[in-house]
């Protein structure tokens, strides 16, 4: 058995290793965009569609039986001689909701890609934790859904790491997998904010379905795709000469002698791949982030997603 | 095309092509990768396969081409090449001609047709001996050479220097090509004759490869007994050659010191030739005549090729004898070794004379002034006494001095004064008081003898019978009369030249003994030797005390004789044409003597230099592939070269499959 794809570089075992701590203070200036404006539950320090107490003026309206007499602008009623209340918009928190694809296929590639996707989500979860953001981390397969109960402040850092560092990979996927997690994830998930999903979306069927489940929810999506260097270039890191190669999920297998021109095919039918997914997620105003595992979690937070717009 | 070790191929063909499939076959259990997904890889082969029609074909290519490969390698074990000869056991004979047409140059590169014959054999001991995988050590080849008779230049060996070095030690000669002994010789060291060699079977015939032109002179009668041969032809069949066919040389009667030389010449090219003539004596040239001669034809029904001959005559010349006379075709050609054609005219003889007489003295003075070897003064008793012991070969020429013997005698005679007891003479009377009054001035009897002062006293008068000859014819009838008994000429003289003349007072008596002596005692010498061919021996008589014999060849070569006889001396077989000059030390004489010996070329055979195509042996024909080069090929070097051909090939499509950059 080859070696090709088996994940050699060292996995994270402690928070520390997830989110070093030099980056956790570089990360505390960022934060997370996001274009809807969403309700909050709590107060935060997020622009809320409610009016509320802050001290951006939003509007006037005509005063009703029971208004609080404090809000009421007495220059217009001297002016008027009517009653009219001041509104302020209101700062609320966001949800933000970040889902790692566990299934096996993650668990592959060297940099292996579900060390990257849980780097990511702690790195993420982190900024959203810094910016009073309610924080809520899912992880999925084809067992089912698996939830982090909503974060929220700094101190509770320790715990997302901790439930990342747990977050095994699940059993082999069968077709249809992706999209049924994706349908269990809209049902479970409360309240409509910005939804991170970190997968490979390597799915025969099912992708684009599951990401029309969640983004009927209102949720403001950015997909993650991770593909490990073994993906975007297989004879670089070593594939060659006539091979059997095994599906880690299905197990399904295929022989292939590996020439120029099939890995000129296959490099056409991975463009092929990235391109309808990225079309995919335009058209239903999903962002989209094609990230190789070799890519330092920094370099993707602060290079390209803040070029995407996604963090600033 | 034969196979030499075929069954080796068959072995290795049944073990290796089996291997090869089971060894692709293993090949195609593949290395098992674990991959994220096949999803991609999966459509990127469907990909490739939409796009190669061929896809099942290029997948078996490399089998394909590895089959090839090992095919083409099996073949090369199996020794292919074309048109081979029966191994005979391994034993092979080298017949190479060196004869004279293989002195002919009638290629481009100058060399004759032996030396290309050398070179061609060269190469074949090179393949027979090279060594290697291929190659087996079995082989053994022997080398003759033939011309007039063959000689075994190196015996069967297994040692290519030791057939290389016999190669350059062979040497043209001009003799006739005769391919009888040389068959006679292969056949008898080709015989195993070693029971204790037990892994060549006596019965085993070699292989006999001939190097020639194929101007073969005895193949009628010659078969082969169980031999192959491959006859390799050596030469073309448009050869440019004018020889000199034959020379000869006459004495005029009128002129009996001089020489006439007749020559004739043939043109073997189709081509109607002009060229010189030059006649040499001793080396000097003494005339050039400018001559045409036509062009060879060729019958087309019966293909018999008839040289263009031209005959030239020169214009008599006096010549003392002991001397080389040469014709010369001054026109290079193709063959030069027949360009010219030499006489030898022989030194004097010196006679032996009997005298018979009754004890007169003045003839037998005359006669002891002559250059004679040998004077025997003899009564008539004494004569027929000698007669009878030592019979007639005692004598050269003998003279009757007014007596006659009782029987005519079996050697040329001079009867003087006395009718001979001979049929061929009738006496008829005497005469007395006579004058000459006529007589053949020009006869060699009478060269220099003044006859007008002549008085004749008395004579006795005969009539000579058919075939007679009256020299002198005095007033009252004949004088002097040449006739012949039983074949020997004699002369005789119908007066007593001491008694009944006055001769004795004049010069003219011992001019006309001298002339007479002469006369009859070389008549029938004819004015040139005999000519030897080259191929026969060379046989030279000298002195009894001859010493220091040497033989100087046309070559300039010289060798060293040992009179094997006290008179004579042999030496050959000759090689080369030309002349060949014997000299030697004699007592008596201060200067070496030298005896000259014209050696002709055999032109009637060898100067038609123009290849045969075939060799016909018995009812087998033997036809050359022409050339000049090794006849069959060795093909395994071909195959191996397109193995390895194919092999870059099939790395070269290996790497571009594979290759990813």
């Amino acid at each position: 058995m080859s070696r090709f794809g088996l994940t050699t570089a060292p996995r994270p075992t402690s928070v520390e290793e997830l989110l070093p701590q030099g980056l956790l203070s570089r990360l505390e200036r960022l934060d997370v965009v996001a274009r809807k404006i969403f309700s909050g539950k709590q107060h935060g320090e997020r622009r809320s569609r409610r009016r509320g107490q802050s001290v951006d003026f939003a509007d006037h309206r005509p005063y009703t039986a029971g208004d609080d007499l404090r809000f009421v602008d007495w220059n217009v009623f001297a002016r008027l001689d009517a009653l009219f209340l001041k509104l302020y918009l209101e700062e609320e928190d966001l949800s933000l909701g970040i889902a790692i694809d566990t299934s096996a296929s993650m668990d592959w590639g060297n940099p292996n890609k579900l060390d990257t996707a849980r780097r990511l989500a702690m790195a993420m979860g982190w900024i959203g934790l810094c910016n009073h953001n309610r924080v809520s981390v899912h992880g999925f397969d084809g067992s089912g859904v698996r939830s982090l109960r909503t974060l929220r402040g700094k101190r509770r850092v320790s715990e997302l790491g901790k439930w990342l560092l747990d977050l095994d990979p699940g059993p082999p996927k069968v077709p249809g997998d992706f999209e049924s997690s994706m349908r269990s994830l809209a049902a479970e998930r409360r309240g409509r904010g910005l939804l991170i999903v970190c997968s490979d979306f390597l799915e025969a069927d099912g992708v684009e379905e599951g990401l029309r489940f969640i983004a009927g929810r209102g949720d403001e999506i950015i997909c993650m795709q991770l593909l490990a260097p073994e993906e975007i270039d297989p004879v670089a890191t070593g594939l060659s000469g006539d091979l059997r190669l095994s599906d880690v999920e299905t197990g399904g297998t295929v022989e292939v002698t590996v020439t120029p021109a099939l890995v000129r095919a296959y490099r056409q039918r991975l463009d092929a791949w990235c391109s309808a997914l990225r079309a995919g997620c335009v058209r239903r105003g999903i962002g989209h982030l094609t990230i190789p595992t070799d890519t330092s979690v920094e370099t993707v937070l602060v290079e390209m997603m803040r070029k995407q717009g996604f963090v600033r | 095309m034969s196979w030499l070790t075929p069954w080796t191929g068959f072995i290795v063909a049944s073990v290796a092509v089996p291997l090869l499939l089971l060894l692709y076959f293993l090949k195609l259990r593949r290395t098992t990768m674990t991959v994220s997904s096949t999803l991609l890889w999966v459509r990127s082969t469907e990909d490739i396969h939409a796009n190669a029609p061929f896809q099942r074909l290029r997948r078996n290519l490399l089998l394909l081409l590895q089959l090839i490969a090992l095919l083409l390698l099996i073949l090369a074990i199996m020794q292919p090449r074309l048109e081979g000869v029966g191994s005979g056991g391994g034993r092979t004979v080298l017949l190479i001609d060196c004869s004279g047409s293989m002195a002919a140059t009638d290629d481009d590169d100058a060399r004759t047709r032996l030396e290309r014959a050398l070179i061609a054999a060269g190469d074949e001991v090179d393949r027979l001996h090279a060594g290697g995988l291929f190659t087996s050590s079995d082989n053994e080849t022997m080398i003759v050479a033939f011309a007039d008779r063959a000689e075994i230049v190196q015996p069967f060996t297994d040692s290519r220097q030791q057939l290389q070095a016999a190669l350059s030690n062979i040497t043209l000669t001009h003799g006739r090509s005769r391919l009888e002994d040389a068959l006679n010789l292969a056949r008898v060291y080709s015989t195993n004759t070693d029971v204790e060699d037990s892994e060549r079977r006596a019965e085993d015939p070699a292989a006999l490869v001939l190097y020639s032109d194929g101007r073969l002179q005895d193949l009628e009668g010659l078969v082969l007994r169980g031999e192959s041969l491959i006859f390799e032809r050596i030469g073309t069949d448009a050869i440019d050659n004018v020889a000199v066919a034959h020379i000869a040389a006459e004495r005029p009667f009128d002129r009996p010191a001089a020489i006439e030389v007749f020559a004739a010449l043939d043109n073997h090219g189709t081509d109607t030739v002009v060229a010189d003539v030059q006649l040499s004596v001793n080396g000097l040239p003494r005339r050039v005549e400018e001559v045409t001669i036509p062009g060879m034809k060729i019958d087309e029904g019966t293909g018999l090729r008839q040289p263009g001959r031209r005959t030239l005559v020169f214009t008599p010349f006096e010549q003392e004898r002991n001397t080389v006379i040469e014709v010369e075709v001054l026109r290079a050609d193709d063959l030069a070794a027949d360009d010219a054609g030499q006489l030898v005219v022989p030194p004097p003889r010196r006679l032996r004379v009997g005298l018979v007489t009754p004890g007169r003295r003045l003839v037998r003075r005359i006669l002891e002034g002559l250059a004679l070897e040998r004077l025997e003064v003899l009564t008539p008793e004494a004569y027929e006494v000698a007669l009878a012991d030592r019979g007639p070969g005692a004598w050269d020429v003998l003279v009757f001095d007014a007596v006659v013997p009782d029987s005519m005698p079996p050697v040329p005679a001079l009867f003087l004064g006395r009718v001979p007891p001979s049929e061929s003479l009738k006496p008829y009377g005497t005469a007395e008081s006579q004058v000459v009054l006529s007589s053949q001035k020009e006869h060699p009897l009478l060269r220099y003898v003044d006859l007008d002062s002549l008085y004749i006293d008395r004579a006795v008068l005969a009539q000579g019978t058919q075939g007679a000859e009256v020299l002198v014819e005095g007033s009252k009838g004949p004088l002097v009369t040449r006739f012949s008994d039983e074949g020997t000429e004699h002369l005789f003289v119908g007066f007593d030249p001491i008694a009944d003349t006055n001769w004795p007072y004049q010069h003219g008596l011992g001019v006309f003994l001298f002339n007479g002596v002469e006369l009859l005692g070389h008549h029938g010498d004819a004015p040139t030797r005999g000519r030897s061919e080259a191929g026969e021996m060379l046989i030279a008589h000298l002195p009894a005390d001859a010493s220091e014999i040497e033989l100087t060849t046309p070559d300039g070569d010289v060798h060293s004789l040992v009179a094997a006889d006290p008179r004579r001396t042999t030496w050959g077989p000759i090689e080369r044409s030309g002349i060949h000059a014997v000299s030697w030390q004699s007592p008596l004489e201060v200067d070496r003597q030298t005896w000259f010996e014209s050696v002709r070329f055999p032109v009637e055979v060898e100067s038609d230099a123009n290849v045969a195509s075939s060799v016909v042996l018995g009812r087998e024909t033997f036809t050359s592939s022409g050339g000049g080069t090794s006849r069959y090929v060795p093909l395994w070097p071909w195959a191996i070269g397109m193995c390895l051909i194919i092999l870059m090939i099939e790395w070269w499509i290996w790497t571009r499959r594979v290759g990813t950059r």
